[in-house]
């Protein structure tokens, strides 16, 4: 588990429950039998939601849990009216072990000894619905999977409820896991992996994002997200690129694609490795003091972006892309 | 093993129940509502999970609520059927 960041995006509050591989932190718990793995350590979450309400609930929706209770705590009670927020959960693969859990027990035992509670974990929306039902959440609820692109899919959802007033708020988060068929397929198959040490984990980011006011927000802005299918974008000027790992092949064929104008400074994080970890560009993003630009390259060429203001570093509506 | 004791082990490992140990189920303990606190689904696990563990199998509800009272009720329905099915006492 990554580190655990408490802080605002827009004017809501955020908090981070990371499960990428920064092995020094508190909640990185190393997967037994396997280098550079980590697992997320939710025992924390009997802090937010009793232990009895907790039993059938997996590890997946737990981190989840974990997550978005950190951040509603870190929200000023009137920022965060229950009654109009709403609440997105965008993850690559899903709730993995209890999805495999499940099949390994239809495909051993048959279909009428599959174990419904693995079932029940796997449904595809099953994790947003337990934050909507621990959180007295009473907005709407959608769980987006998009592999690569599922942050960026999931914050455009979430600003369009905000432009069309069908929410007042909403809390927008990933989470992924780690389980043995992962840890497999990405020793076997993965190509970066090979080439470049990564270590890899699981966890999960919340943000609470509201509409600008007037008001000076806590921790920035998003003032940009955006889709595509080209290899070659506009980059904003004077910001700082933060490339996640999933693009590296990309940034090595990088300099003569992007049309850059002048990039402040270049990052590309070499932990963590999983569809949602844009989403830890975005805190990382909002720790600083730049206005930066975090790429993700997606399969067959697509690409996400998004433009991020920190709150001390300013809003300038003349550099907007 | 006491088939008892294993079928408290059955429903702590499978229902995920953390707080209690074994020990701490008693015997004659209502499964659901009051006593456990398990519900529909938990019912449905356990239908699944009694025939994985011991081959028998609840066919429908007129079985099931009778023998899923507690755990005496439980062990009193898998000793009947194994015994029904192997001509064995377990």
């Amino acid at each position: 588990m990554g580190r655990t960041h408490a802080f605002d995006a827009c004017s809501g509050g955020m908090a981070a429950c990371y499960g990428m591989a920064c092995p020094l932190d508190d909640l990185a718990i190393p997967v037994p039998g396997e280098n550079h793995a980590f697992n997320a350590d939710t025992s924390s979450l009997a802090d937010f939601v009793p232990k009895g309400k907790l039993r059938r609930i997996d590890h997946y929706s737990r981190m989840a849990l974990l997550a978005c209770g950190r951040a509603i705590k870190d929200v000023a009670p009137s920022l965060f009216p229950r009654e109009r927020t709403g609440v997105i959960l965008a993850t690559g693969y899903g709730a993995l072990s209890s999805t495999f859990s499940f099949l390994d027990s239809y495909i051993e035992k048959g279909d009428k000894l599959a174990f419904p509670t693995h079932f029940s974990n796997s449904v595809h929306n099953a994790a947003a619905a337990h934050i909507s039902i621990c959180y007295n959440i009473k907005g709407p609820s959608l769980t987006v999977s998009q592999l690569d692109m599922s942050f960026f899919s999931a914050l455009i959802t979430a600003g369009s409820w905000l432009e069309t007033w069908k929410t007042d708020a909403v809390l927008v988060g990933t989470a992924d896991t780690y389980c043995k068929v992962m840890g497999y397929c990405i020793n076997e198959f993965s190509i970066p992996r090979k080439r470049t040490p990564y270590s890899f984990g699981e966890g999960a980011a919340f943000f609470l994002v509201s509409r600008e006011t007037h008001t000076r927000p806590r921790y920035g802005y998003i003032d940009q997200i955006t889709m595509g299918q080209s290899r070659e974008m506009e980059i904003p000027l004077d910001v700082d690129i933060i490339f996640t790992p999933s693009s590296i092949d990309f940034c090595d064929a990088t300099p003569g694609e992007l049309r850059v104008g002048h990039v402040r400074e270049l990052k590309v994080r070499r932990h963590g490795f999983s569809p949602t970890d844009n989403s830890m560009d975005a805190a990382y993003a909002l720790e600083g003091r730049q206005r930066t630009c975090c790429i993700k390259r997606g399969q067959n060429g697509a690409w996400g972006k998004l433009m991020i203001t920190p709150a001390d570093g300013g809003k300038n509506d003349e550099q907007s892309c | 093993m006491d088939l008892k004791y294993k079928l408290k082990e059955m429903l702590i490992e499978e229902l995920q129940i953390e707080d209690l140990t074994p020990e701490e189920i008693e015997d004659d303990t209502p499964l659901f509502g009051e006593g456990l606190g398990l519900d529909s689904l938990d019912a449905v696990e356990l239908v699944v999970q009694l025939q994985v563990y011991f081959g028998v199998e609840i066919k429908n509800i007129e079985e099931g609520r009778p023998a899923l009272q507690s755990i005496n009720t439980l062990a009193q329905f898998v000793r009947a059927r194994q015994e029904k099915s192997t001509g064995k006492e377990v």
